[in-house]
Formats: C-alpha cells, sequence, structure tokens
C-alpha cells in the first residue's frame, strides 16, 4: 500500500534520512523504532509531502506521490497524527474535527466519521465546545488522533503518540489505534513504548541515523536479543 | 462633561472605526502569515487614489467606487502575496521587512507618477453640510465611513469564523503544519488572507478620501498607527485591533481637543511606549502561546 523506495531527505544542508526502504502493506501496522534523532519525524513529515526529499521514491496505492503536496497527498487517504499533535489551539474540540474533514472526500463522510471518533473517545463529545488548547494532553492527543480519522484515512501514520502521557492515557491511546487498524485502517507508527507497540505491530522497522537498521516481523524483533539490549532495557 | 469632550469623543469613535478597520487587516495578515506588512498604509493610499480616481475622473459617486476599491485591493493583495511575499516566508525579519517596505515605496512611487504630489479633495454631493445631533455637529462622511466599517468588519467576521474558507483560515494562523496535514492549501489560503487584510486597506482608505485631503506619502502615518494599534490588540487578535482602533481614534482626537494637534502624536506613541513596557504582548495579547 505504501512503498517507501531509497528514500533521501535533507534538512537545510543537513542529510537527514539517508537511503530508506520500508513497506506498509494494506491492513497492516507497522511500527517505527529509533532513538531520538533517528530521523523517524523528518521521515514520517516527508511521507506527508512536508519534507525536502532529496532521492527516492514513494508510492501510495500505486501511485507516485514523491513530490505530491500535501493537499493533494491527504486527498488520495494518506494521514498524519503529527507529533506534538498540531491541534488548533484556539477552536474548539468540534471545530479542530470538523477541520479534520477538510478534503472533499472527507467532507462526505463528516456525519458518521465523527459519529466514530466519539463511540472511540467518549470525553471528546463532552468537551466538544472547550478550546483544545485548554484540554490535558491526553485529552489533546484524542483529538488529534480523532481529527485524522476525520479525515477517513486509509492509511494512518502516527508519531508518537502516547510521547508525555500518563500510562492509563497511553494504554488508551494504543487501545484506539487497535481500533482503528480493526476496522481495516493501515497504521505506521513510531511509539516509544516499543513493548506494547510490538504486541499490535505486524512489522517493525528500526531506524538509525537515517538508515534501516533492521527490520522484520513483530516477534522476530520482539525476540532479537540486539534489539531488546536497545530499545526495549532488556 | 463639556459638549466639546462629548464632541471629540463622537469625532475620535467615527475616525477610529476606520483606523480599527485597517489596523485589523494587518493584523489578520499577521496572524496568518507572521509577517508585518509594511506596505499598509501604502495600500490604504492606493484604496484612497482608486475612490478618487474613479470619482473624480469617471463620476461615480464615491461611496459605489467603493467595492471597485475592494475587489482590486483583493486581487493585488492575493498577487503581492503569491509573487514577492511567498519567497520571503522563511527569511530573516528584516528580510521580510524591507520587502514589505519596498513595496510602500513602489506603490507611492506609483502614485506619485500618475497623481502627482499635489494635495487632492473631494466632495461628495449632499455629504458637504455637517449634521447637528441636539449640540454635536458630526460630518456625513465620517458617520457613513462608521456605518461601513462596521458592515465590513461584520462581513470579515462572518467570512473568518462561518465560512469554510474562513475556518482554514483560522487553522492556518493557529497551526500551519496541521493545517497542512488535514489536507488545507495553505499557499492558497495565505494569498487570501493577506487579500483580505488588503480589502481592508482598501475600504479604510477609500472612506477616508472624502474626509481629509489625500496625497501620495499620506500613508506613512497610517502605517505607524495601524501597526500600533495592532501591537497594542495583540498581533493577530482580531478584537484586540478593534477595540485598540477605537481607543487610539479617542486618545487622538481628546488630546488635539485638550492638548493641540501637534501633541496628539506624541501622546499615542507615548502611551503605546508605556503600555508595551507594562504588557509586552499588548493589551488583548494572548502573549506567546503559540504551538511549535
Amino acid at each position: 500500500m505504501l512503498e517507501l523506495n531509497n528514500l533521501h531527505v535533507d534538512i537545510g544542508n543537513l542529510k537527514i534520512i539517508q537511503g530508506v526502504s520500508l513497506e506498509v502493506k494494506s491492513g497492516e501496522v507497522v511500527s517505527l523504532m529509533g532513538a531520538n534523532g533517528a530521523g523517524k519525524t523528518t521521515l514520517m513529515r516527508a511521507i506527508s509531502g512536508l519534507g525536502h526529499i532529496t532521492g527516492g521514491k514513494i508510492e501510495f496505492e500505486g501511485e507516485d506521490i514523491t513530490h505530491w503536496t500535501s493537499e493533494k497527498i491527504v486527498e488520495s487517504g494518506l494521514i498524519q497524527v503529527p507529533e506534538g499533535r498540531q491541534l488548533f489551539s484556539l477552536m474548539t474540540v468540534r471545530e479542530n474535527l470538523e477541520i479534520g474533514a477538510h478534503t472533499k472526500r472527507a467532507r462526505e463522510k463528516l456525519r458518521d466519521n465523527l459519529e466514530y471518533v466519539y463511540t472511540l473517545f467518549p470525553e471528546l463529545k463532552e468537551m466538544s465546545t472547550q478550546a483544545a488548547g485548554n484540554l490535558s494532553g491526553g485529552q489533546q492527543q484524542m483529538v488529534a488522533i480523532g481529527r485524522g480519522i476525520m479525515a477517513d484515512p486509509k492509511l494512518l501514520i502516527l508519531d508518537e503518540p502516547s510521547i508525555g502521557l500518563s500510562p492509563i492515557m497511553t494504554q488508551k491511546v494504543l487501545k484506539a489505534v487497535i481500533e482503528i487498524h480493526i476496522k481495516g485502517v493501515a497504521v505506521l507508527i513510531a511509539e516509544q513504548n516499543i513493548h506494547d507497540v510490538l504486541k499490535i505491530a505486524n512489522h517493525a522497522y528500526v531506524l538509525e541515523q537515517g538508515m534501516i537498521r533492521a527490520s522484520g516481523s513483530a516477534k522476530e524483533m520482539a525476540a532479537n536479543s540486539d534489539i531488546k539490549a536497545m530499545y526495549l532495557g532488556l | 462633561m463639556s459638549i466639546q469632550v462629548l464632541q471629540s469623543l463622537l469625532d475620535g469613535i467615527l475616525m477610529g472605526g476606520v483606523y480599527a478597520l485597517a489596523a485589523l487587516g494587518l493584523s489578520l495578515i499577521f496572524g496568518v502569515l507572521k509577517i508585518t506588512n509594511f506596505a499598509h498604509g501604502a495600500m490604504m493610499t492606493v484604496g484612497m487614489y482608486v475612490v478618487y480616481a474613479l470619482a473624480s475622473g469617471l463620476g461615480f459617486n464615491a461611496y459605489l467606487a467603493l467595492p471597485f476599491a475592494m475587489i482590486l485591493m483583493f486581487v493585488i493583495g492575493f498577487l503581492i502575496q503569491r509573487f514577492p511575499i511567498h519567497y520571503i516566508e522563511h527569511a530573516p525579519a528584516h528580510n521580510q521587512l524591507l520587502l514589505t517596505l519596498g513595496m510602500a515605496y513602489i506603490l507611492e512611487n506609483v502614485l506619485l507618477v500618475i497623481f502627482t504630489p499635489n494635495y487632492k479633495t473631494l466632495t461628495v454631493d449632499g455629504f458637504e453640510k455637517a449634521l447637528r445631533i441636539g449640540n454635536l455637529t458630526v460630518a456625513p462622511a465620517k458617520l457613513v465611513a462608521f456605518a461601513v466599517v462596521v458592515f465590513v468588519t461584520g462581513c470579515i467576521y462572518f467570512i473568518l469564523y462561518r465560512t469554510h474558507t474562513g475556518n482554514s483560515i483560522r487553522a492556518s494562523a493557529q497551526n500551519d503544519t496541521g493545517a497542512k496535514l488535514m489536507g488545507i492549501n495553505v499557499r492558497n489560503i495565505r494569498a487570501i488572507a493577506f487579500g483580505l487584510g488588503a480589502v481592508c486597506t482598501g475600504i479604510a482608505g477609500g472612506l477616508l478620501t472624502p474626509i481629509m485631503s489625500i496625497y501620495p506619502t499620506l500613508g506613512e502615518s497610517f502605517q505607524l498607527k495601524c501597526f500600533v494599534i495592532a501591537v497594542l490588540g495583540g498581533m493577530g487578535n482580531l478584537w484586540g485591533a478593534l477595540l485598540s482602533g477605537l481607543l487610539i481614534g479617542v486618545i487622538e482626537s481628546l488630546s488635539s481637543y485638550y492638548l493641540g494637534g501637534s501633541w496628539s502624536e506624541m501622546l499615542i506613541y507615548g502611551i503605546f511606549i508605556l503600555i508595551l513596557f507594562v504588557r509586552p504582548t499588548g493589551l488583548f495579547g494572548r502573549g506567546n502561546r503559540r504551538e511549535n
């Protein structure tokens, strides 16, 4: 469904991503692991059209989207819930969700998707008239994920969705990811809680200094002693 | 309160409304583009001359010329953003300042070439005679100006808060990355926001044409006034700009009554500096709470 082939991404003069190839198959959950500064966010932003791609290719559903604009990529169903949530903090929860359904395709399903978001996160319905900026971190993350669902994703990219959240909130967020996955949406996720994420993922990639250091099925990766040592602290 | 105080208050509020509209445009542009438009005053002057040219050259009623000024300024604003400003979006602030200031001088000099530096005045038939309300006198042109400002401000709020495009403008202002990742064409939205800001200048300028003598460099004093008003209101805060506009209008007219015209500017900027000492984000500023 999503295929990166030898992708190179720069920030300024720095070569951040240096030849990354990875694949997310339809209906899969793929985990992208790596320490801070490995380039996960740069890679994910580039997939969504917000990076300076200097080489390689990104294909989504068979189309070459390497140099598409972010709005065209969103329209095609590749949606990102970005690091740091990037909410519209002065707008209400409801407005944030509605802006999620910005594209024509998503607007047609606005009502259904809104209902789905409210069943996934019932709290959001109660807080729908509050300014997003006044919510707690966990609640804001729910809005961010909800906003992503409103865009009607075929593939959802989640960049560190549980960062800074309490353990209870983290579980809630990961549970929502499973729900979304069950509904048939493919997921590419960067997540600090490797232990939890490997339980729900099909495949995993380890990114180190802008290159894929290791990859394999989630089971293999969880059993791999190097990976354990590096990322699980075992 | 003496009748003179009431009279100054009334004049101040009416003129303040026009300042407020122009400053609203500046604040809107800053909110979305994070750029201070130093061509704002010059764009106001262009609005003045568009109305003047249509009225004195083609015999339009000055107020019927306003919609033309509005459309023209939207197009000019849209193009200014699309062509030069788009390319300096990530440039250092001083480069951005030089570019918009440079645009101001270009616009001013185009006006100088076309209209000469001579003062021009425009009278609107049926609007020359001052109205009396009780013991107060009001120039009809100022009343009309205030009414138009209220109407246009209402329209801009409607666009920003009740339309799909308006929601996209506000979303882009609050979080550029978030907006892009939701499929908003932020590049277009920026041009539209600049166009709307330019419409504010066109209308504010056009409304002043029947009120004062105009000349090509008149915009410079409005430039600074708009900037002060927008900063006092908290850059990007539209309600703040409106309230500050009225406030500056009132301070200006009260101080010219009590202290004389030459004091009023000194007082405005003096008060401005004092307020910035106490509240660096402006009277109605939200501070620097902004994502990323």
